[in-house]
This record gives C-alpha cells, structure tokens and sequence, in this order.
C-alpha cells in the first residue's frame, strides 16, 4: 500500500520544490524584496512606544517628513509614506519611535500586502485594519516554525512567542525548527511580530 | 501564532495519521483556531480519502474549534478542492492575486488567482498570489538558504492564515463568538464582499475576505452561538 503523503500547498515561485512537484507553469524565482527596484515613495510601519491617535500619529510623522497614512488604534503601530533614513528617523523621532519596519514598498511591499487586503478596498484605497487578537489562540499544523527567526521572538528578547507545541513526526522531534520552510512562511503572513524587522503579519499580537 | 503541530518534515511532507493528531490535539488544547494550510494526496498527486482527519476535523469543529483550510493550488492537485478543503466542515479559503496597485500598495480586489484551485466547496477568497512571507533562518527545502530574508510567494497556504487571523480578531473584539466554530464561519463568509468582477461561488464562495464589516458586528447577533460543553 503506498504511504499517504500530505504534502504543502507549495508556492509556485518558490525555489526548491522537488522535480516531481514542479510539473506547472515555469516558476519564476523568488524575489527577495532587497532586490527589488526602490520605488518611491516608499511605506514604513514605525513602532511607538505608546498607541497613538490619529491626531499624535499626524504631528509625529509631519515631524520626521512623512507622510501619514494609518495610524493602528490597537497597537504601537503607524503607517507612513515618504523617503526613509531609517537613522534619522530613530533619532528625530525621539523617544517616541522605537522600531522601524521597511522593506514594504508601495508598489507591494511585505507589510502593506499583509494588511492591505484584508478588507474591502474603499475606491482606490486600501483599507487598514486595527483590532488586537491578544489572548485567542491560533493552531498552526504545518512543518513546524522557526522560533530563531526575529518575526517571532518578543521584541529585545530572544524568547520565541509560541506556546508550548508539539511535533507528531517521529524522526523530527523539534516544532521549533522548520527545515521545511513551509510553516514558517504560512506563520509570518498571520502572525508575525511588529518588531522592526522583516515583515508583520495581519494579526501580529495573536 | 500561538502553539505550532509539526505534522510536515524537512520534504514538507508529512502523513494523514499525524495530520489528525495534530488535530485532535489541538482540539484537547481548547484553542480557538486551527490552521491547515495543507492539502492530503498520495504519492502522484491523487486526492486520497483520510478518514481520521475527517473525523478530527469534525470532532474540533463540534467542539467549537474554527477549522481554516485551503481550496489548493492547482499545480498541485490539480482544479479542484483538495483535502481537507473539501471537508464539509472546513472553512475552505481559495486565492486572489493583486488587482490593482494602489500609491497604498496591492489592492487585493478580488481578481482570482489562476493558480488556485476552485469548486462548491470554496467558502471565502484571501490573497494568495505575490504574497511576502518570512522565510526560515536556517537552510530550508521550500526556500533554500535565504537566512530569514522576505520572498515573495504564492499560494493558497497563504490565503488560510489570514482568514485565520481575523477570525482571532473577531474573536477578540467578541469573546461570545470564542469557540463558535459554526457562527464564526457563517460570519465571515456573510460579512465578505462581492468582488468588483462579480459574484462567482465556485471561485470565490461567499466572497472576499472583509476584516472591516467582520469586527464590525458580533457574530453571535446575527448568528446562533450556543453552549456547547467542553469535550
């Protein structure tokens, strides 16, 4: 009887399907957002060190030469639009900003993706969305999740922030460690961390 | 993410036994959400039956766990909804690609993503295509030795964790709907919206995932939210 493999749903774009996996359409390779042309102007999430309304987030991000575009009612987190130094940045905005999560462009960047189209887009307008997810629990089942990787470490820790979890493949012990990669990536589009780094995911705080 | 089920090993494959341990587990744990980005075939790619996930799956939404699966992708298993998608008590999420790019970035307005799978069982559309995701730091098979970097990736897999996680924030804003898997479900399928290319239920089910109009009333209003005892 042959073994009942369940296997990913593995991206087409992503680089290292095995042969027999990769019978679609030419898969282009990954992008590495790095790569990427710069567009301009580019986004930028910026930690706080306090929530802010809308009002604050406007005077903050006029201060540093941005442009506002979604201050996140429920979290430490405001959105911009402008040129970055992320430098300059830390040190204009005072004591008030304490991270600074790039690598989101306008054009598609990580954190723009991960928020923008998760409600009904008003006119041209991506809508943003505030809500907290602190103290419900989500069940990852999947290749495991790398806990090294900053997205899932509490911020200045290198504590991972996932409960106690479980591995039910015998030869591989560790849910901690994802060699297959899957898990990780699936984890970073819900739930990675607003820590100034990477990405963040639509629900960051669950 | 709140407690990992390694179930996938470094070929990101895994078996159906594990998969509904996995499951039962989670359901043991009383959490509230269980994500299955996954899809059960054999070994060339045919849906296969996998009676003890089924039976998880079940027993976890009885108990009131919300259960988010994947339509698949079609490279994969080919056009139609794979397992446990096609399970009927999986919230079963099939894929958008961009459709537009706004000076906000990607409007994921709903234009269907060809690589997704499609059928009766789909339930919500999310963005799959074009999406960032964070890759390991260690080497890994899907990504290689990226060392944590940003990639873009497709996927339907990609689509369940963000109905997932707006079911957490719904249920954070309403703790009635905590562990009402049925009226979560029919929440957000009745709160998604019809996408500008038109209602299409073998693509998109309900409609498009809308986080906005789904924390904007409790669920347990206009659905039925029960007392269910705890398994």
């Amino acid at each position: 009887m042959a073994a009942v493999l369940s296997s990913v749903c593995c991206g087409l774009l992503l680089l290292a399907c095995a042969p027999d996996q990769a019978s679609g359409p030419a898969s282009p390779s990954p992008q590495l957002l790095q790569d990427a042309a710069p567009p301009n102007p580019q986004t930028a999430v910026l930690k706080t060190r306090r929530r802010l309304n809308e009002q604050q987030a406007t005077e903050l991000a006029g201060r540093l030469g941005l442009q506002l575009i979604h201050a996140f009612h429920y979290q430490n987190l405001v959105l911009v639009a402008g040129t970055f130094d992320e430098a300059a940045i830390l040190s204009a905005g005072g004591p008030d900003v304490i991270g600074i999560s790039r690598g989101a462009s306008v054009r598609g960047g990580s954190d723009l993706r991960t928020w923008g189209h998760l409600a009904k887009p008003r006119g041209s307008q991506v809508v943003f969305v505030s809500q907290s997810a602190s103290g419900v629990r989500i069940g990852l089942v999947d290749s495991g999740l790398d806990c090294a990787h900053p997205d899932f470490l509490y911020t200045g820790s290198t504590t991972c922030v996932v409960g106690r979890s479980y591995s039910f493949v015998n030869y591989e012990p560790n849910p901690y460690q994802d060699l297959g990669g899957h898990g990780t990536s699936v984890a970073s589009v819900g739930a990675a961390r607003v820590n100034g780094t990477h990405l963040f995911g639509a629900a960051p705080d669950v | 993410m709140s407690k990992v089920y390694k179930v996938l090993d470094t070929q990101d494959t895994g078996n159906c036994n594990w998969i509904a341990a996995a499951v039962d587990q989670a359901t043991y744990d009383l959490i509230d959400v269980i994500n299955l980005s996954l899809e059960v075939h054999d070994n060339d790619s045919t849906r296969v039956l996998c009676a003890p996930l089924e039976s998880a799956v079940n027993f976890a939404v009885g108990a009131g766990l919300l259960v988010v699966g994947i339509a698949g992708n079609v490279d994969f298993v080919g056009p139609n909804v794979g397992l446990p998608g096609a399970y009927a008590n999986v919230l079963t999420v099939s894929g958008l690609k961009c459709g537009a790019t706004t000076s906000q970035g990607c409007s994921y307005d709903a234009v269907f993503w060809e690589g997704s799978a499609s059928g009766p069982e789909v339930d919500l559309a999310a963005a799959a295509a074009g999406v960032a995701v964070s890759t390991p730091t260690t080497c890994s098979t899907l990504f290689g030795c990226t060392g944590g970097a940003v990639v873009y990736g497709d996927g339907t897999s990609y689509a369940a964790p963000l109905v997932s996680a707006v079911a957490a924030m719904v249920i954070a804003k309403y703790p009635d709907a905590r562990r009402q898997a049925q009226a979560l479900a029919a929440h957000l399928k009745a709160t998604a919206y019809t996408p500008s290319s038109g209602a299409d239920s073998l693509r998109y089910g309900k409609g498009v995932l809308d986080a906005v109009k789904a924390l904007a009333t409790n669920p347990c209003l206009t659905q039925h939210c029960y007392l269910h005892p705890d398994p």
